[in-house]
């Protein structure tokens, strides 16, 4: 049922992703195109140089850059929105008469969306440095690269120190990190939706957002009573350990929390939607 | 368990004063095409969202064969509701193969036979449909599983008479004998010949719960005379 689920959800969501995917690498393929001809790279310039028409193709050109430089921002952020949006439409909205009629548990609806959200996360990552890659890649770029890279990789991964273990444990828990952020940061939003749903008829949307502030409130409030309490509780002796072990405790720590706030807004949610649905 | 449909002291008041639905009991057999009557606001709707789980009671518990409402009478129950909830960029073949991937109780030649007595395209997209014609898709949809309890939220409302009368004999002819169907409606006249039960429900309460055949025989009148009577303005 979860493949079924993530199946349709990828259907729903490529609709969205895919031509925002396209636009960002057509608009950077212009940009390089644009800026090879002001003489970018070489000192080949498509009007005369110093010439009228060229300056105001060199204009032409550096507009066109900074609006890549906004759509990229753009698709980092429009990303995030479409989760939020897909999860309120999909759910709470009128096609929630078809998904939770289905005969599937409200977390495997829950967990479609959240690993969909994280490969989209990636994806939209990918394409961001795919259209990097077209705007700046040149011919000596490459060279560097296929003369450098394998020996890079070859070398990463040969353990020969006890600092290689480290760096690779480094690598291993900053990717954990982040994934659990994605997973607990989506949770977030679901979890406010859903009270937004459960506390009000008329204005969902509004209390959604009462409730994301006051749950932000409370998680700077909770962290910095956190923060006392360890100040108090644990006698910083462990900050005498070389500083390969902090960081390594830190990195830790923050999965922790993370996996904790998901929790908790997984099981919020999951009881809304389980327990106190009210579709309209 | 001979009662496909049960309320135990079902209520459901929304932050208002007045409760939309006050059911204490309520029983309904097996095999039964059953009429869901009442005026406008009466709480018909809210009973039959709650039966399909996606509106949950403020108190009591409604049991499909025996089971609370959940993902497991999820699949004993086809629910058609009053306005579209189909994804309007598919296509009525995409449609179906998603009923398919998940109710086992679908069946999709079912689906594509009434589509093709309907003169339907399954390969048009939903928006490019009228709304008569996307209703008619949604109750081939529902009318194509295999369940044991059809809740049909005004199925005839906004279609045309000759397709009210297709769509009441889709309704009889797809339902197996062991199902239940529950209509609810206004248009008491047009659907009196097929049902067996009828339930009343005015201001969220149950006004009368029985047989059809009982009301003509205790009544002397028809349905449509009786609700007319009952519910006077």
């Amino acid at each position: 049922m979860l493949g079924k689920l993530m199946k349709y959800e990828f259907k729903a969501t490529a609709r969205l992703f895919i031509p925002m995917y396209l636009i960002l690498l057509v608009l950077s393929s212009v940009n390089r195109v644009l800026l090879e001809l002001s003489g970018y790279s070489t000192n080949f310039t498509l009007f005369p140089a110093g010439s009228t028409l060229q300056n105001i193709f060199e204009m032409l050109a550096g507009t066109t850059t900074m609006i890549y430089v906004l759509a990229i921002f753009a698709v980092l952020f429009l990303t995030f929105i479409i989760f939020v949006y897909r999860f309120y439409k999909n759910l709470l909205g009128d096609e929630g008469y078809l998904m939770m009629t289905l005969p599937v548990k409200p977390s495997q609806q829950l967990w479609a969306k959240l690993h969909t959200s994280l490969i989209w996360t990636i994806c939209s990552a990918l394409a961001c440095c795919l259209s990097l890659v077209i705007l700046l890649i040149n011919a000596d770029g490459v060279e560097w690269m296929v003369k450098n890279l394998p020996e890079m990789f070859r070398l990463m991964f040969q353990i020969d120190s006890v600092e290689k273990v480290h760096i690779i444990f480094y690598i291993i828990e900053l990717v954990a990190v982040m994934v659990i952020g994605v997973y607990s940061g989506v949770m977030f939003y679901y979890a406010c939706l859903a009270i937004g749903h459960r506390m009000s008829r008329k204005h969902k949307l509004l209390s959604a957002v009462g409730a994301y502030l006051i749950i932000s409130f409370a998680m700077q409030v909770i962290g910095v009573i956190l923060l006392i309490i360890s100040g108090s509780v644990f006698d910083f002796s462990f900050m005498n350990l070389p500083a390969e072990w902090i960081f390594h405790i830190m990195m830790i720590a923050s999965m922790l929390m993370g996996i904790a706030e998901f929790a908790v807004f997984f099981l919020i949610t999951n009881n809304i939607l389980g327990k106190h649905l009210n579709l309209e | 368990m001979d009662h496909i449909l049960e309320c135990r002291g079902v209520s459901k008041n929304y932050l208002a004063q007045i409760p939309a639905l006050n059911f204490t009991n309520l029983t309904v057999n097996r095999g039964r095409i059953v009429g869901l009557l009442g005026p406008n606001g009466s709480g018909k709707t809210t009973l039959i969202k709650m039966a399909s789980g996606i509106l949950t009671p403020t108190s009591g518990s409604i049991l499909i064969n025996g089971v609370p409402v959940g993902p497991d009478t999820k699949n004993m129950v086809s629910y058609l509701p009053e306005r579209t909830y189909l994804n309007d960029w598919m296509k009525v073949r995409d449609i179906i193969q998603f009923f398919t991937d998940f109710y086992q109780n679908f069946n999709p030649e079912k689906a594509y036979d009434m589509l093709g007595r309907l003169n339907i395209n399954p390969d048009d997209r939903l928006k490019t449909m009228s709304k008569g014609t996307k209703e008619k898709v949604q109750l081939i949809l529902v009318m194509s599983r295999e369940a044991d309890l059809y809740l049909l939220d005004e199925p005839i409302g906004g279609v045309d008479p000759a397709a009210r009368d297709y769509i009441l004999d889709t309704i009889i002819s797809n339902y197996s004998e062991n199902s239940t169907v529950m209509i609810s409606t206004h248009l008491i006249y047009d659907i009196e010949k097929v049902l067996d039960d009828v339930i009343f429900i005015n201001q969220g309460n149950l006004v009368l719960a029985s047989s059809v055949d009982d009301i003509r025989e205790k009544q002397g009148k028809s349905i449509d005379a009786y609700f007319r009577e009952v519910f006077r303005c």
